[in-house]
């Protein structure tokens, strides 16, 4: 018996060793390759050459990619992380969608504070907004990628640059005292004029009445000059807006238009905390910030019936929309999010939700947007609430997806088509 | 007794690990080197990751975005953004579409179909500039200076350039009668034009109306240019000019290599640019001996902001050596050199592998705000000319070409001084 277990352990021993040899050499192997165990090394080179297969799968492109920067480029690289960064913010903003939005690490920062209620900066949500003839113009420059022979319909890209517009006000807030409102149009900030598409557009104008021999290529001229004029000291609108919404002191002087006419004022930044919840009287405020749902809950306990307004909730944690359904929803499908793809629509389920759910009045208006507009769609949907005002048809559902640098990003995954059975039995 | 076994075995099979290991350097007498050993023991982890973090995100991006998206399309717009990164607006991304222009281009090969000349602006129509040697145009007889009045009997006064040109251009084998005023010609003339495929030259000369000074327009600095700066040149000295005006105002640049054999007509053995590489390392790019020209008489370069890269580098060369008078605007301030590395899909990256400086070794990169608007950089010139383009400026002619007529001002007053 005792040989046997000696036979063992000697045997054993020696597998092992041999083992740790193995295992030595090809992790060697491995080492030198430059890869580890996790990610194997690219199959193939994305150096031209003839002998090559030329499909070359896209993780192992941006690994060959960032290998050919650390090796050519003039300056050290030091973080391939900030390469990987960069690659993502370009996937991104090449989507081409007003939705799909990259933000760098201090303004994902300043937006997952947003997202809880915490408003920096002067204490205002801002939006790069398009109307509806630059929405038009969109359109059509989509419809062109696939006829590169048609004729664009824009001849100057100054006429796509959005308008900076406020969609937010934290109450009690710097923007608040100073009066600025939701709607407001920013055009200064710090003294520089903020670009906007407007003399662009004249310019657009004026080039298509040249060129039906309507006005002269003298008038042309002298509005080029104004236009180099203007965009001389201008501000981009994006800059803009990160100049006002991120920071925790220090003084700002901005420009706005209001309904009732033009407006300057110094503003000073700092965090203003905004609650999820305000009762006033028999109507509850609600904001879909992170956290939500348990403000809401205690709100609303032992009420059999509750008027929930909406209205100024342009910014909304979509975890948080989903929590509040599960506290005042009855259990069941509430709807589905669709794609303009071919995939199956994806249902979003309230699990356990409330049996003995409130009925619910719902105060909405055009400042109720993304995850407060699904909110409001899910529960008038399946007949749980009445609605008051007017809401947008088929909100976008985004994800915010958050990278380990700390940047990130916001990607329309689809937008939410309330349960339409449900809407049918009503 | 057991604890000891178990160590033991512990302590074998770490040191089989270990041999195994480092067998290669063992063979060869030596230890692993640190870089190795930090390879093994985590260093590429972060390496690894940033493809990670990429891979997780492309598929993310590729399965949740609610509208179908072109995965290659995706991968490039990645690309790009990788590039970006760097923040150096020279390192840029190329797609296989994109790639395949620029290798064109500095292959000075912009072919299209035309009649072959460069038009300007015209109060009652479109001025031709300079009619190309060799092209349709000139075999049918069109002259520099002519005035096209109508184009196939559409009127072509009063409407921007770009849509006379668009007019003139077509189908190859095709077309196109010219309605032209000349001096000197009591009516218009109708002139037919069977449009071809036209390779512009990329430099070319002429005698300035009612002076004996020559302009030289280099558009890029390509492989053909500097035999064709060559022959433009030759035919303008047998006009008998006095001066010559080399204007590389919009001139993006191009090869450094076609910048050297150009500033080698004017200079011999001379340093053109000192290049710094990665890691410090230098080279230096010197001009060649045995094809200097002698140039007896006064050289004015015209420069402006969209002169880049080569051009500024032709143009400082020549002031650092006081060879010519800079006339105009700053230059863009380029500064730096790229490689172009081809990929496999027939997209490109290129890549800015060198800083360079000047002979007189001024610091002339470009410095931008954060807004991208110019703050400093490029070549300052001697004589700082303003210039307001408008529709009814033709670069090339001195009455709306202040640039241009201060030139001819500078030449005009050294060779009146030349005389006395």
């Amino acid at each position: 018996m005792a040989s046997v277990k000696k036979h063992l352990w000697a045997s054993g021993a020696a597998l092992l060793t041999l083992g740790g040899l193995m295992g030595g050499a090809v992790l060697r192997d491995r080492a030198e390759r430059g890869s580890n165990i996790l990610d194997g090394p690219p199959r193939s080179s994305i150096f031209a050459s003839l002998e090559e297969d030329p499909t070359v799968p896209e993780s192992d492109f941006f690994y060959e990619l960032t290998q050919l920067v650390r090796r050519e480029y003039v300056d050290k690289v030091e973080d391939d992380q900030k390469l990987a960064e960069g690659a993502i913010r370009g996937m991104v903003n090449g989507l081409g969608d007003p939705n799909a939005e990259f933000l760098s690490k201090d303004q994902f920062a300043a937006f997952k504070n947003l997202l809880a209620g915490r408003f920096e900066g002067i204490g205002v949500e801002l939006q790069l907004r398009y109307d509806d003839e630059q929405k038009k113009w969109l359109k059509d420059l989509d419809r062109l990628k696939s006829n590169p022979s048609a004729e664009s319909p824009i001849t100057t890209p100054g006429v796509l640059i959005p308008s900076l517009v406020v969609t937010a006000v934290a109450p009690g807030g710097p923007a608040d005292q100073a009066g600025i409102h939701v709607g407001d149009t920013v055009v200064m900030v710090e003294g520089r004029k903020v670009l906007d598409s407007t003399i662009f557009r004249e310019f657009q104008a004026v080039q298509a009445k040249v060129r039906k021999g309507e006005a002269k290529l003298n008038d042309l001229t002298s509005l080029r000059k104004r236009l180099a004029e203007e965009a001389k000291d201008a501000m981009s609108p994006g800059r803009a807006r990160e100049r006002l919404a991120v920071g925790r002191q220090g003084e700002i002087r901005l420009g706005w238009k209001s309904t009732d006419g033009a407006k300057e004022a110094t503003v000073s930044k700092r965090v203003v905390q905004i609650p999820a919840i305000t009762s006033q009287g028999g109507t509850v405020a609600l904001k879909l910030f992170t956290g939500a749902e348990r403000a809401l809950a205690q709100a609303i306990e032992g009420r059999s019936e509750v008027t929930l307004d909406l209205r100024n909730s342009t910014i909304g944690d979509f975890e948080a929309m989903h929590a509040c359904l599960e506290v005042l929803a009855a259990p069941g499908p509430i709807g589905e999010i669709k794609v303009d793809r071919q995939m199956k629509p994806k249902p979003i389920v309230v699990a356990k939700g409330d049996p003995t759910p409130p009925k619910i009045r719902l105060l909405v208006d055009g400042s109720t947007r993304g995850a407060a507009a699904i909110f409001a769609t899910a529960l008038q949907g399946r007949g749980q609430a009445s609605i008051e005002g007017q809401l947008d048809r088929d909100p976008m559902e985004l994800r915010v997806v958050e990278l380990p640098t700390g940047a990130g990003y916001l990607l329309p995954v689809g937008r939410f088509i309330a349960n339409a059975k449900q809407e049918k039995s009503k | 007794m057991k604890f000891l076994k178990i160590g033991g075995l512990i302590g074998v099979v770490a040191l089989a690990f270990g041999i195994g290991f480092s067998w290669r350097d063992l063979r060869s007498g030596e230890l692993p080197s640190k870089a190795t050993v930090e390879k093994l023991l985590g260093s590429p982890a972060k390496r690894e990751s940033a493809t990670r973090i990429f891979k997780t995100n492309f598929n993310l991006i590729l399965t949740n975005y609610y509208k179908p998206v072109d995965p290659k399309e995706l991968k490039y717009s990645g690309m790009e953004g990788l590039l970006a990164a760097l923040g150096d607006p020279h390192t840029i991304f190329l797609e296989p579409k994109t790639a395949e222009e620029f290798s064109k281009e500095t292959k000075g090969e912009n072919e299209f179909v035309g009649v072959g000349a460069r038009l300007g602006r015209d109060p009652v129509g479109a001025k031709i500039m300079t009619v190309f040697d060799g092209g349709p145009a000139q075999r049918a007889g069109v002259r520099n200076g002519d005035v096209i009045v109508s184009v196939d009997g559409e009127p072509a006064g009063g409407i921007p350039l770009d849509d006379v040109v668009k007019k003139i251009r077509g189908k190859e084998g095709t077309v196109v009668t010219l309605e032209v005023m000349r001096a000197g010609a009591a009516k218009t003339l109708k002139i037919s034009i069977k449009r071809g495929t036209i390779n512009p030259p990329t430099a070319d000369g002429m005698v300035i109306e009612g002076t004996r000074i020559g302009l030289l327009t280099v558009q890029q600095f390509a492989q053909p240019t500097t035999t064709q700066f060559d022959q433009a040149l030759a035919k303008l000295e047998e006009q008998g000019i006095v001066g010559l005006v080399i204007d590389v105002r919009n001139n993006p640049g191009g090869l450094l290599e076609t910048a050297v054999e150009m500033l080698s007509r004017f200079v011999e053995n001379k340093v053109v640019v000192r290049m710094k590489m990665k890691n410090g390392r230098e080279e230096f790019a010197k001009t060649f001996v045995g094809s200097k020209r002698p140039f007896q008489y006064p050289v004015v370069v015209l420069v402006n902001e969209d002169s880049a890269s080569a051009a500024e580098i032709f143009a400082g060369v020549l002031r650092d050596y006081k060879l010519a008078t800079l006339v105009g605007e700053h230059t863009y301030g380029k500064a730096s050199v790229q490689n172009v590395f081809m990929l496999v899909d027939g997209s490109s990256a290129k890549i800015t592998i060198a800083r360079y400086y000047l002979p007189s070794n001024a610091e002339m990169s470009r410095k931008v705000d954060e807004e991208g608007q110019y703050v400093s950089g490029g070549l300052t010139p001697d004589v700082k000319v303003p210039i307001d383009v408008t529709e009814m400026t033709n670069l090339g002619d001195p009455k709306t070409d202040s640039q241009l007529k201060k030139a001819l001002e500078i030449i005009g007053s050294k060779t009146a001084h030349r005389t006395n």
